[in-house]
């Protein structure tokens, strides 16, 4: 037995470089200035942290596989999230803050890949059984905190999963098979690659300014109760590695900006207006004069929202905006094609039959790119170049021509699709499922807006209803996938117009946009030209992960909408302090001409 | 309490170290934020009204600032930092009257009334966006103490009060002014964390290591409509560096050290830091080899840190006043009750023996020249804070308490920390007492009264703060057998003078009754810093923790069982350490 302070093996220490990227020389001020604090991030030292993983993951394996219950699959992934946030309201700075944090996580299977710990116990919450448990916390610039964490955590997860492995043995004996027998686990091609670490590029007082500037407005406007602005930059640096041989390194910037404001109406009822502009690097995110159009054009719709009509829960033809018509495909048609879901025994299955199947008009075309980076001027945050299981990004069209042809695929497989094709995705402390990237629709024909509108009319007249509805802007939705709840998708739209039969377009408010999902898209009848991103976060099993759509806007026969939830409260008893004579008119001159929708 | 002039800068030195409570005329007159606050708590109390409602009767603002610095690092590599800035509004609107509000009352049916109503200011001193978000924040104030109050009647309508106690006791208008330009540099912590994460490198025997340090500079103001206002500065590091090793049996040991301090110059120089990390790695080694004690009944001296953990962790719970709110749902009532501190009706009665005393003091500074931790000279509600003699010759004569009365206890002891009251620096005092010597014979002789050869000493307890994982059960993963934290320092004591050292025990049941049995007490006392939590008596309320001194002597106590924890013991590790041989 060693000795506390007894030298280890005659292996000679390496101190890495990849460093404190945010030095504590710095000397950050109170509401802290760190314009070059972040810029220092060596990049020279990712070869010796995935050699050090690689010696470990080696050394563990060796041991592992002599066990009576051997360990077939080993992978580390250290992933390091270094971030700088700044947040304002109303014109001042409320919170300024980075962080930087390094965590482990460990994917160890015992058993075969056609049985091993990891399958889904019957009686159990899916959900629940999916997660890795918690990230450890690793250091990664200092080779024997590395190995040691490396060490203590795969000894946990090794006995972690073979005591779950005699539970999966007892379930598989006790209950009936299901039908699909493709096993628990995909063999897949080594990969080795390593990018250089991103520097994280935050212009800190800089940014503060911005949201000071940006949330200024909002001020002006008596009606606004809540009005915050946010800036932020995040590097996710990830060290991957598995006993299969794959040895990857990947470093990728998120850069944000997020605006979002709150009135109230006449009724108690709560309207959010919100904007969200994301790039892969500092310079794609939008000037001053954008944001700033943007915030104008948010006043004048919360002014207008306040006072706008409530819609009563109407059935009818509508057009989504590209924006809005993502969201949509993200909830409705994405979640449905995760491979994992054909596979639960509690899940609904939609598609699973319906390859080779119609499933949208043949115009539509549905892909998952997140080998794409950019769709116009605007970059997607759902590209990367490895998934969180190794496997190299790819594309994959899902519906061609209106037919149903794959599913995303982690490495779990399904019958008919036994190998990953790069969607195993995940956030720390998560197992990866299949989860979706860059969902671009095409439309082999499409009509300008000016024809949608008429073709929406024109429906209108046929169904004999006063209006159409027109969903502009979406806050984000959820969809249910499993069987034990009826199959709806519900879409949360905060700008909303009515479009009468003269064609008058009148702002409404109150609504929901619901549905089920074969009826949904048995309802899309054309396109429009106007292709337009939604870049966001999408929450499922395996945690928060990037998502995009690039998608034109959808003329839909009929949609549904419910009342959406108000609530109750009465507005500020008292006016706003130093601000009691402003009106709305006060306010209205603020509105820029810049953008419409 | 002195009245002292003294100018802006050297504020922060007098009143750290001088202990000085400046009382000034003007308080922060050119401060942006107390202007705001001020402002808006003269309109809302002038205005704040809906038809056919009260109007607030009281109206307080307390808003935190805090200027951080978080970092954690593992043989000498960073695993997590953060800094930033950012500021917290605490709102505390009453409607009714001081006899009866919309407090202490708890609604199982709408719970969102009950909440707190806080908000997030802006850290620029911009008194217009300010005003705007006190405003706001008020308004959701005012409509929550209306929802509660209504609830109150409708629920006390077909219930009888038994006690028929005021909500809340009014205060003359104290004004305190503690605001300094004062800063921390916190950029310090994360060097601090590696550097000292380092000393526990090359060490084969720890299965997990980790070094946490958080600095940060708390400013907090207060406003009330009774006239009280108040700006005080409290700036703290605290540094705790944890090791976690297995026994040879696979038995997890942890240990710990951990240091709290305002400043700093107040911490040890970097080598000593190390030297006592090295120390704490030490033990654990030595523990790892140690054999293991099945059970043991007989006398137990507590010394040291480990008579500061169980005064804090057994009998500082109890010496809290908490009301129990009424409930709209008497079962609730009911199950709750089974949580109400003993000491509320222990008032006056014997609750330790004749030589010892306990006094809560956050008037004092220092102890032995260091500063104390409890330090605070107004507390939460901005009241003066004052020495309160707790415990007198083992007689108890007060609990500590709010401005919220309870019928045992009508007068407050202006002791509130956040939302609870807490207490500053603990001084267990003995009336006499045994040199170390004297004590050790005594513990030998009650131990030969019984027949054993042996006795327990215990040295180091666990704390509730430092863990190498927040959510474990404790260190020997039994720590909920027993309200006490696992004992990682305990010894075999001889007569002979020979010890022997057990990797880890439990209190199999030791309660705030139990204290009544101390048969003697070193003379000499030490002091040790930790944290106080009201929650950790099962209780049904309390927020965070408190850092607290704690001054006490040794306690030597005729009766205690202490055993093996309980729990299985995983397996050792099947791979090799990577710094072991071969």
């Amino acid at each position: 037995m060693s000795q506390p302070g007894a030298e280890g093996p005659a292996r000679a220490r390496r101190r890495f470089r990849t460093g404190c990227p945010i030095p504590a020389e710095a000397g950050c001020g109170r509401v802290a200035s760190c314009v070059a604090a972040v810029l220092l991030v060596a990049g020279q030292a990712a070869a010796d942290v995935l050699d050090v993983m690689r010696e470990e993951l080696e050394r563990s394996r060796g041991v592992l596989a002599q066990q009576p219950t051997p360990a077939y699959y080993l992978s580390y992934e250290i992933t390091e999230d270094q971030s700088v946030t700044v947040g304002g309201a109303f014109g001042s700075l409320t919170r300024s803050w980075e962080s930087v944090r390094r965590s482990l996580d460990i994917d160890l299977r015992v058993g075969s890949p056609a049985l091993d710990n990891t399958r889904e116990l019957s009686q159990r919450v899916r959900r629940g059984l999916r997660s890795f448990g918690r990230a450890a916390p690793i250091p990664i610039d200092d080779e024997e905190g590395l190995r040691a964490v490396l060490w203590d955590r795969t000894d946990k997860k090794y006995k972690a999963a073979i005591e779950r492995f005699t539970k999966v043995q007892g379930d598989v004996r006790v209950n009936v098979e299901t039908g699909d027998k493709t096993g628990d686990f995909s063999v897949e091609k080594a990969e080795v690659a390593s990018e250089d670490t991103v520097a994280l590029r935050a212009d800190r007082t800089g940014w503060e300014e911005k949201v000071r500037r940006y949330t200024a407005p909002f001020a002006d406007s008596p009606h606004v109760f809540s009005a915050n602005a946010s800036i932020g930059g995040n590097i996710e640096t990830r060290w991957y590695v598995n006993s299969e041989g794959s040895a990857i390194k990947t470093s990728t910037a998120y850069y944000r900006v997020s605006i979002n404001a709150v009135t109230r109406a006449e009724d108690g009822m709560v309207l959010p207006r919100s904007e969200q502009f994301f790039s892969l690097s500092p310079e794609g995110l939008p000037d001053d004069a954008t944001v700033m159009a943007a915030v104008h054009k948010m006043v004048a719709d919360l002014e207008a929202l306040r006072t706008a009509p409530l819609v009563e829960p109407y059935a009818g033809p509508a057009i989504l905006s590209g924006r809005a018509s993502g969201v949509f495909f993200h909830e409705i048609l994405g979640h449905r094609l995760e491979g994992h879901r054909q596979k639960g025994a509690t899940e609904a299955q939609t598609f699973r039959k319906m390859v080779g199947e119609s499933v949208l008009p043949e115009t539509f075309s549905v892909t998952f790119d997140p080998t794409i980076r950019r769709f116009g001027a605007t970059d997607l945050v759902g590209a990367y170049r490895y998934d969180n299981q190794g496997v190299k990004a790819r594309r994959v069209p899902v519906i061609v021509d209106g037919v149903l042809t794959n599913f995303l695929m982690a490495r779990i497989p399904i019958e008919g699709f036994l190998k990953s094709n790069g969607h195993g995705r995940k956030n720390t402390g998560f197992a990866p499922v299949a989860r979706q990237s860059n969902l671009i629709i095409e439309a082999s024909e499409t009509m300008t807006r000016e024809e949608l509108k008429a073709q929406l009319l024109a429906m209108v007249e046929r169904d004999g209803k006063d209006f159409g509805l027109l969903f502009d802007r979406i806050q984000g939705g959820f969809t249910i996938t499993g069987r034990e709840l009826p199959n709806v998708f519900t879409v949360n739209p905060t700008v909303v117009y009515r479009i009468n039969l003269d064609g008058s377009e009148e702002m409404v408010r109150g609504v929901n946009l619901i549905g089920t999902p074969l009826t949904a898209f048995s309802r899309i009848e054309a396109a429009g030209d106007d292709f337009q991103v939604f870049n966001g976060t999408c929450g499922a099993e395996s945690g928060p992960v990037p998502v995009a759509t690039v998608s034109p806007s959808i003329l839909v026969s009929q949609i549904e909408v419910q009342k959406a939830t108000t609530a109750q409260t009465r507005l500020p008893i008292l006016p706003p302090p130093g601000n009691a004579s402003k009106t709305l008119d006060d306010v209205r001159p603020l509105v820029s001409t810049g953008e419409t929708r | 309490m002195n009245l002292v002039t003294i100018t802006k800068p050297m504020l922060v030195v007098l009143a750290l170290v001088a202990g000085a409570a400046p009382l000034a005329a003007a308080l922060d007159e050119d401060s942006v934020l107390m202007r705001a606050m001020r402002d808006e708590l003269a309109r809302s109390m002038a205005q704040l009204q809906l038809e056919g409602a009260e109007k607030p009767y009281f109206l307080a603002y307390r808003v935190q600032e805090r200027t951080y610095e978080n970092a954690a690092a593992s043989l000498g590599g960073l695993l997590s930092a953060s800094e930033g800035v950012n500021r917290q509004l605490f709102v505390e609107l009453r409607v009714g009257d001081y006899g009866f509000d919309n407090t202490n009352f708890m609604s199982m049916s709408n719970s969102a009334a009950m909440r707190p109503t806080t908000a997030s200011l802006a850290v620029d001193d911009d008194y217009d966006t300010l005003r705007r978000q006190i405003w706001l924040a008020t308004d959701t104030a005012y409509k929550r103490a209306l929802d509660q109050l209504a609830g109150k009647r409708a629920a006390l309508q077909n219930q009888t009060q038994v006690q028929d106690v005021p909500d809340f006791s009014a205060m003359p208008p104290h004004r305190y002014d503690g605001g300094t330009d004062g800063q921390l540099d916190t950029a310090l912590a994360r060097a601090l964390a590696r550097d000292v994460s380092a000393a526990m490198r090359g060490m084969a025997h720890l299965s997990r290591s980790e070094v946490r340090v958080a600095a940060y500079f708390e400013r907090t103001w207060l406003v009330n409509s009774e006239g009280s206002e108040f700006v005080r500065e409290v700036p703290h590091i605290q540094l705790y560096a944890l090791a976690g090793a297995q026994a040879v049996d696979g038995t997890e040991l942890e240990d710990f050290v951990t240091l709290w301090v305002r400043r700093w110059e107040d911490l040890p120089a970097r080598v000593v830091l190390a030297e006592q990390v090295r120390a704490m790695t030490q033990r654990l080694a030595q523990r790892r080899e140690a054999d293991h004690m099945e059970r043991y009944a007989g006398p137990v001296l507590f010394e040291g840190q480990a008579a500061a953990e169980l005064v804090t962790q057994v009998f500082g719970p109890r010496l809290v006043a908490i009301r129990m709110p009424t409930f709209d749902n008497p079962s609730m009532q009911r199950t709750l009750a089974r949580f109400r501190n003993p000491f509320l009706d222990r008032i006056g009665s014997r609750v330790m023996p004749r030589f010892l005393s306990i006094v809560s003091d956050p008037t004092i500074d220092t102890h032995d020249g260091v500063p104390l931790l409890g330090r605070q000279p107004v507390d939460d509600d901005g009241l003066p804070t004052q020495r309160t003699l707790l415990v007198e010759r083992g007689i108890l004569k007060a609990l500590l308490s709010t401005r919220v009365p309870l019928a045992e206890v009508p007068n407050g002891t202006a002791s509130r920390w956040r939302d609870r009251p807490a207490p500053g620096s603990l001084f267990v005092n003995p009336a006499g007492g045994l040199s170390d010597e004297e004590l050790e014979q005594e513990l030998f002789a009650l131990a030969a009264e019984r027949g054993l050869d042996h006795a327990i000493i215990v040295r180091r307890i666990g704390s509730r703060l430092a863990k190498l994982d927040w959510r474990s059960a404790g260190f020997g993963g039994d720590g909920r057998s027993s309200s006490v934290e696992p004992l990682i320092g305990v010894y075999k004591a001889f007569p002979d003078g020979r010890e022997e050292l057990i990797p880890v025990a439990a209190l199999s049941t030791l309660s705030e009754s139990d204290f009544r049995n101390i048969v003697n007490v070193s003379e000499a006392t030490s002091r040790h810093d930790t944290g106080f939590s009201p929650a950790v008596d099962g209780g049904w309320g309390g927020s965070g923790t408190r850092p607290i001194s704690v001054i006490t002597p040794a306690l030597l106590f005729e009766d205690v069982s202490v055993r093996r924890p309980r729990a299985n013991i995983p397996t050792p590790p099947l791979t090799p350490h990577p710094l072991s041989k071969g």
